[in-house]
């Protein structure tokens, strides 16, 4: 390149330098003025609006686009031709502009052409004719806005405790909502449950995370937490096989067997041989009278397992060598038992998955409440249709805060009395959680007795051991109840209602009517 | 084409001398001289348009005064006749006595011709001018002649007194490189061409140039070279022009019939050099072209009946277009 290029470019580029100079300092002003303007919308919307953090946010987007604005007009440099041009308005008649795109080129009317503009170049005092303005105008706006903002920290904002209310519920939704991925992980991790109770399980659970993600204050999570809970509960119910219940509350009854007891609630198939193993053994040091009684449980038990015709022969045959006092070699009737009982167990893997699940929103629900600072509730929730009894009239009840439903109609009979009679129709009680702490509207609730929502006939004789509860109906109908919070019996409540229109012809839309509102009752 | 310094600075200088001799013998019209010398340096023909009395003729007879080159005039009148012009066949003998045709150039036939009130004629005669103005070539019975080099057509037309007249068809107009408004003189230039013109001294014009020199600089003049942005300014100024091109600016849209034809650029970016070349410069400016764009563009914008009703100036027009044009640059 030869010096009269290299002076005539460097001449445009010096011009050059100080149009991008003067650029960037308008850009980065420009993006301020933006940038504090919007600080100071924002400041101004969180007078109205509750937003969380304001001046730190605001501060941070204003630092954002300042600095974005300065960056980007790092990278706007003019072009040479721009400069050219600039340089050519300063009364060089498009010398510049045209020996810039003559520098190739070789032709002696190029190179005069050059050698003019260069002569006319070097008499310009670029400094002087192309001089670096200072944005003034718009270094005052950002100015005044900066000064607005700070006044504004001082005036008390009344929805900055909305504000920071609003972001603690939002946090607490989203560690909600990562539990429940961690619960989604679990349920999807475990081995013991079948493909489609895990489908199951995942879908209520899904359906809980799309309700977090909509619910917009803690009582809407709580809500959806404590629907997810029932759902979740009335899994574990669909699952759950009631059989191995009715023989640990038998087993717990007796001192002997109170151990093999707590070996089926924790499901432990390895130790249940050995236990009974050990019960047998224990079974030689019983008297008669002992062993006698016992025997005629387990005689009773077999009874109510006939649904589960192995099992109950395996209780069955263990009755009757302890009732005729062989006790000897029962190593056959321990092998079956152990054989029916482990099968048994199997089927209670799901149920206590969902313990698991069910804990985990529990867990999530009570820091909803400690969020909220209301404290705690108690588990109080006690089944409807409990019953318990003694000699052969045995029925099966709930306990925790499983609700449980029950009709029963049964006479019981103790030998020389007429025992009290009845029908009725017993509702199932949701349990109120620690969560369920507020007031709801209640609801009379008829209480009966019986067990699981079928009717039962009572029969045997009435002993005076072991708790019992005895409803006095007039005509047959159960009218003997308390009055219990609404949200403790709607589940069921729905669930009936949802059960009787499958049943019946009515028209999709009626159908669809019921649902919603028995839905909307639960909400 | 090789040029060297010298040539740019001899023509430079050949230049300004022609406009000093001129300038002798016309008091003020400085613009004027200074465009007709851009017109005839450029190769085009130049439309002289003034009230009668204000030095038309007198400059294109001083200008073939300083140039040394054949000059003709041809006062055009109703009944001047195509053949009056161009010239014709006439019957002749020849040495052995034999009658032959034999053609008999017109005043056409000059470096320079005069076309004096070029609108008096009718149009048949005002297109024989046609072929010469564009191809600088006659057809007379079937034969070309070639006109003598440079040729350039100067016409003249009153614009006041238009009653048995007969206005240029736009086709004969943008054959014209140039239209030249000829303004009344101020009063200082009235009084000395009053002290001029009725003394008995007659200005001392000197022959300046040939016709060889007037070509070369012509050939000289087409490497002035034209940045990018320049050239897009004339385009875009002639573009504009059309009222149908969405990009033009509302004024011409309203006002405009029909717009300036690619000739137009052509005779903005030519003058536009030999501008340059006259400010003693090797490239062409805005300022150039925004001097051409008028004389160029003021005949060959057809303004519709809303202009011509709300008497709309077209050297009006024309500064908006520029402005505009220059904006987009």
């Amino acid at each position: 390149m030869s010096e009269a290029n290299k002076e005539i470019l460097k001449s445009i580029r010096k011009a050059r330098d100080r149009m991008h100079t003067e650029l960037i300092l308008e850009h980065t002003l420009k993006a301020s003025v933006i940038a504090l303007g919007i600080y100071l919308f924002l400041v101004l919307l969180s007078y109205f609006v509750p937003i969380y953090g304001v001046y730190s946010k605001g501060a941070t987007l204003a630092g954002c686009i300042i600095l974005s604005g300065f960056i980007v007009s790092l990278f706007m440099t003019p072009k040479d031709k721009a400069a050219a041009k600039v340089l050519d308005s300063k009364g060089l008649q498009e010398r510049t502009l045209t020996a810039l795109e003559l520098l190739d080129d070789d032709s002696t009317i190029a190179t005069l052409q050059r050698q003019d503009a260069l002569k006319y170049l070097k008499t310009l005092n670029i400094k002087k004719e192309i001089k670096i303005k200072f944005p003034t105008i718009l270094a005052m706006i950002s100015g005044l806005l900066a000064i607005s903002i700070i006044i504004s920290g001082s005036i008390p904002n009344p929805m900055e405790e909305k504000a920071i209310e609003a972001f603690n519920v939002k946090k607490e939704i989203s560690r909600q909502q990562k539990e429940v991925e961690e619960v989604i992980k679990r349920v999807e991790n475990n081995n013991k449950l079948t493909r489609e109770q895990k489908e199951e399980a995942k879908a209520a659970l899904e359906e809980l995370k799309k309700e977090l993600s909509k619910a917009k204050d803690m009582k809407e999570s709580s809500k959806a937490l404590e629907r997810t809970e029932n759902k979740i509960e009335m899994l574990k119910q669909k699952y759950t096989d009631k059989e191995l219940d009715k023989i640990i509350q038998e087993f717990s009854k007796n001192e002997v067997t109170k151990d093999l007891a707590e070996t089926l609630k924790r499901g432990d198939t390895e130790k249940l041989k050995s236990d009974l193993q050990r019960t047998a053994e224990e079974l030689k040091n019983l008297d008669q009278e002992e062993l006698k009684e016992l025997s005629q449980n387990l005689s009773q038990l077999a009874k109510t397992l006939e649904q589960n015709p192995e099992l109950a022969g395996a209780f069955y045959e263990l009755a009757q060598k302890m009732a005729s006092g062989e006790l000897g070699d029962l190593q056959n009737e321990i092998n079956s038992l152990n054989e029916e009982i482990s099968r048994l167990m199997e089927n209670q893997d799901f149920s206590r998955a969902m313990e698991d699940v069910m804990e985990s929103l529990r867990n999530a629900a009570s820091q909803n409440q400690n969020q909220q600072g209301q404290g705690q509730g108690q588990n109080q929730g006690q089944s409807n249709g409990q019953g318990q009894g003694q000699g052969q009239s045995q029925s099966q009840g709930q306990s925790g805060s499983q609700p449980s439903g029950g009709a029963g109609e049964g006479t019981g009979q103790d030998g020389k009395t007429q025992g009290s009679q009845g029908t009725g129709t017993g509702i199932g009680n949701k349990q109120p959680s620690e969560k369920d702490v507020r007031e709801y509207e209640k609801v009379f609730t008829p209480s009966l007795p019986g067990g699981e929502g079928e009717k039962s006939q009572l029969q045997g004789n009435k002993t005076h051991e072991g708790e019992t509860k005895e409803y006095i109906v007039d005509k047959g109908i159960g009218i003997k109840g308390e009055m219990k919070p609404y949200n403790q019996v709607i589940g069921e409540y729905k669930e009936r209602a949802f059960q009787s229109i499958e049943g019946r012809q009515i028209p999709k839309s009626l159908e669809d009517m019921v649902k919603d509102y028995f839905t909307s009752l639960e909400d | 084409m090789s040029i060297e310094e010298k040539d740019i600075r001899e023509a430079w200088e050949t230049v300004k001398k022609i406009e000093e001799e001129v300038g002798k013998a016309i008091i003020g019209q400085r613009e004027v001289v200074r465009q007709v010398i851009i017109g005839l340096l450029s190769g085009g023909h130049i439309l002289l348009e003034g009230a009668p009395g204000l030095g038309k003729t007198q400059l294109v007879k001083t200008l073939s005064r300083v140039l040394d080159l054949s000059f003709s005039r041809i006062q055009f009148t109703p009944d001047l006749m195509p053949a009056d012009v161009i010239g014709t066949n006439i019957m002749v003998k020849d040495e052995e006595g034999n009658n032959r045709f034999e053609f008999h150039k017109g005043p056409v036939f000059s470096h320079l011709v005069l076309a004096d009130e070029i609108n008096r004629a009718t149009p048949k005669t005002q297109s024989a001018l046609l072929e010469a103005m564009q191809e600088a070539t006659v057809t007379a019975f079937k034969i070309s002649h070639q006109l003598p080099r440079p040729f350039m057509v100067m016409a003249t037309q009153n614009p006041i007194e238009m009653e048995g007249t007969y206005p240029l068809p736009e086709a004969q107009l943008d054959r014209f490189l140039f239209k030249i408004d000829v303004k009344f003189p101020n009063l200082s230039e009235l009084e000395d061409i009053v002290a001029l013109t009725t003394s008995s001294r007659e200005p001392d014009v000197q022959k300046v140039v040939d016709g060889e020199k007037i070509l070369a600089i012509r050939e000289m003049v087409k490497e002035i070279p034209i940045a990018q942005p320049v050239m897009s300014y004339a385009l875009k100024a002639v573009m504009y022009t059309h009222p149908e091109n969405t990009d033009s600016p509302d004024i011409a849209k309203k006002y405009i019939r029909f717009g300036a034809s690619p000739r137009a650029a052509q005779s903005i970016v030519n003058s536009a050099r030999v501008r340059a070349l006259l400010e003693g410069r090797y490239n062409v400016s805005f300022d150039d072209i925004k001097y051409v764009a008028y004389p160029s563009l003021r005949h060959r914008i057809f303004m519709n009946y809303e202009g011509i009703a709300e008497g709309m100036d077209v050297d009006d027009l024309i500064k908006e277009i520029l402005q505009i044009a220059e904006e987009q640059v």
